[in-house]
């Protein structure tokens, strides 16, 4: 049997209790080749319930560790990871959770669990993106008025955005000084947060409707296009002060060469 | 940059792990030197941007203790392309830290599809053997330095195996000129798991080229021995290490614990231990063998 296909059953008996692999395996001792097997799938699972329980520290907290661990085992059969970096690992995560929570006594009315689990995801994708440069003020100031009204400024890659109908952003506050509120009520209007990188630490800040509509559309809007929709006037006002916090970090010109 | 301030890895460290990171920049610890876990500092903004948390404390952890690198997920026996994203930041990192070597493992741990985040052992063949360490020499000519490869722990083994596991890795060093981690929890772990002894597992390596010796404790599953790194130090293990030191007293020893982590001063009775049983092998030694034994960084 060649080196490759050794390789490829191993790697779906881990992934998937293919058994392929235990045909080529030495029999005696104490465990059978199953058995062997099942010591390295259940290794790889653990590796991602961890990678899991480091991202969705809230979502854990909330359901309790026996049930997130239960449902990272059923995540991690049918979601297989693809790359070595295992921060990298989870993003549909918040999906899956709420649609297994959903069949739980208990857990059914949780109906927040997956802005929750989007909002955990993007503070974890916060911290580990890479850390931006400032605002190229200098270039920016020394286009002519029409180009600068021509150019799409661009988002830090640490920035994130979420609207909710939850008060996540109470709960995120609980969870900063170590606590969870007893429970969660539906707002009677939503919540718009934004995500970022404060130093070192992701950070949530609440903005308004217009602000996050305009941080939306910053990437793929022009400003001129911009500055002719009313509602995102007052929004467009704040913009040197989404500069100063690092929100903004670049802007670019549809053809030009450097963005 | 942070410039390290000695590559001199010499007597025991231990593996820099994260709740350990604020105490060993608190205090002032006696520790000759840290062994870093390469995967925890790759992340995709970790090498791009200077400001990172883990990188900015990693930088400073650079600049009070002696490194090395080690790694988990190069793949070195996979047959998927060798990942060069990975090697890049590797590289990277290896220029940053100063580290004095890179050291990773002879497995395979993916697919061009699938992931594990586990060790795979290999088959023992001479495909296998050529495989790997072509694949050695090309890591080696990217960093323009030998590496160090540490056998794995196993819990199986393969019917297509056409040798031992000694007679495997000793093949591929030989082949690729690279350079040895001897761990030996792993050929303890081993011994139990799949026969055999560690001794026969000693003697067909080329113990002259073994740069750094790996100790672990492992866990008792009853039916087989995990290498959890979860415990301290097993009695036979430590008797195993003697065995080995009265051959190469002088290889830097590191400890490991990666589960269940203690206290930054357990860790450092293990390597202290581990210190003194070096200190003992060398005094034991003619002057000329001794001189024969001595080490240098690759």
């Amino acid at each position: 049997m060649s080196l490759a296909l050794i390789q490829q059953d191993f790697l779906k008996a881990v992934n998937s209790n293919h058994n392929g692999l235990c045909g080529h395996l030495c029999q005696g001792g104490a465990l059978k080749p199953m058995d062997r097997v099942n010591i390295y799938r259940n290794n790889t699972q653990q590796a991602r319930v961890r990678a899991l329980s480091d991202i969705y520290p809230m979502t854990v907290g909330i359901i309790g560790t026996r049930l997130f661990n239960m449902f990272c085992h059923r995540y991690s059969d049918s979601h297989p990871a693809t790359h070595w970096d295992l921060n990298q690992y989870g993003r549909e995560f918040p999906q899956f959770i709420a649609e297994q929570a959903i069949r739980f006594d208990g857990l059914a009315e949780l109906l927040y669990l997956e802005e929750l689990g989007h909002l955990e995801w993007l503070l974890h994708q916060s911290y580990y993106a890479v850390n931006s440069t400032e605002f190229p003020l200098e270039q920016f100031s020394g286009l002519d008025s029409a180009s600068q009204q021509a150019c799409r400024l661009l988002l830090s890659p640490s920035v994130g955005l979420i609207n909710t109908d939850w008060p996540l952003y109470d709960l995120w506050q609980h969870w900063q000084q170590g606590t969870l509120p007893d429970a969660l009520d539906p707002l009677s209007t939503t919540e718009y947060l934004c995500v970022s990188k404060d130093r070192h630490r992701p950070t949530v800040t609440p903005i308004n409707r217009e602000q996050y509509l305009l941080l939306s559309k910053l990437s793929h809007t022009s400003l001129v296009a911009l500055a002719t929709q009313p509602e995102l006037a007052s929004a467009l006002k704040a913009l040197p002060e989404y500069v100063a916090k690092g929100w903004i970090t670049d802007f670019y010109l549809l053809g030009a060469d450097r963005v | 940059m942070p410039v390290t301030p000695s590559h001199t890895i010499r007597s025991a460290g231990i593996g820099l792990r994260t709740p350990h990171i604020k105490p060993l920049l608190e205090q002032d610890w006696d520790i000759p030197w840290l062994e870093v876990l390469t995967d925890n500092f790759l992340s995709k903004g970790n090498l791009l941007s200077g400001t990172n948390l883990d990188l900015a404390l990693l930088d400073s952890i650079c600049e009070r203790y002696p490194v090395t690198l080690h790694g988990v997920n190069l793949s070195l026996g996979g047959v998927a392309p060798l990942d060069k994203g990975y090697l890049n930041a590797m590289k990277q990192l290896y220029r940053r830290t100063s580290a004095a070597w890179v050291s990773e493992h002879a497995c395979f741990s993916h697919s061009t599809q699938h992931q594990s985040h586990d060790l795979l052992p290999l088959p023992y063949t001479a495909e296998a053997v050529e495989h790997m360490a072509n694949r050695i020499s090309q890591v080696q000519d990217f960093l323009g330095e030998q590496i160090l490869l540490e056998n794995v722990s196993a819990y199986l083994s393969y019917q297509n195996s056409e040798m031992s596991e000694g007679e495997f890795l000793a093949e591929v060093v030989e082949q690729s000129d690279c350079l040895l981690l001897l761990d030996i929890n792993n050929a303890y772990v081993n011994a139990q798991n799949l026969g055999g002894t560690p001794e026969d597992f000693f003697a067909a390596l080329p113990l002259h080229r073994v740069r750094e010796i790996h100790l672990a404790g492992y866990a008792d599953k009853g039916t087989y021995l995990l290498d959890a790194h979860n415990n301290p130090v097993a009695d036979k293990v430590w008797t195993l290490y003697q065995s080995v030191l009265e051959q190469i007293p002088e290889t830097p020893t590191l400890i490991e614990w990666d589960n269940d982590i203690p206290e930054l001063e357990v860790l450092i009775n293990e390597a202290t231990t581990a210190a003194q049983l070096m200190s003992k092998a060398v005094d034991k030694l003619p002057r000329e063998a001794l001189r024969a034994t001595q080490c240098h960084s690759p």
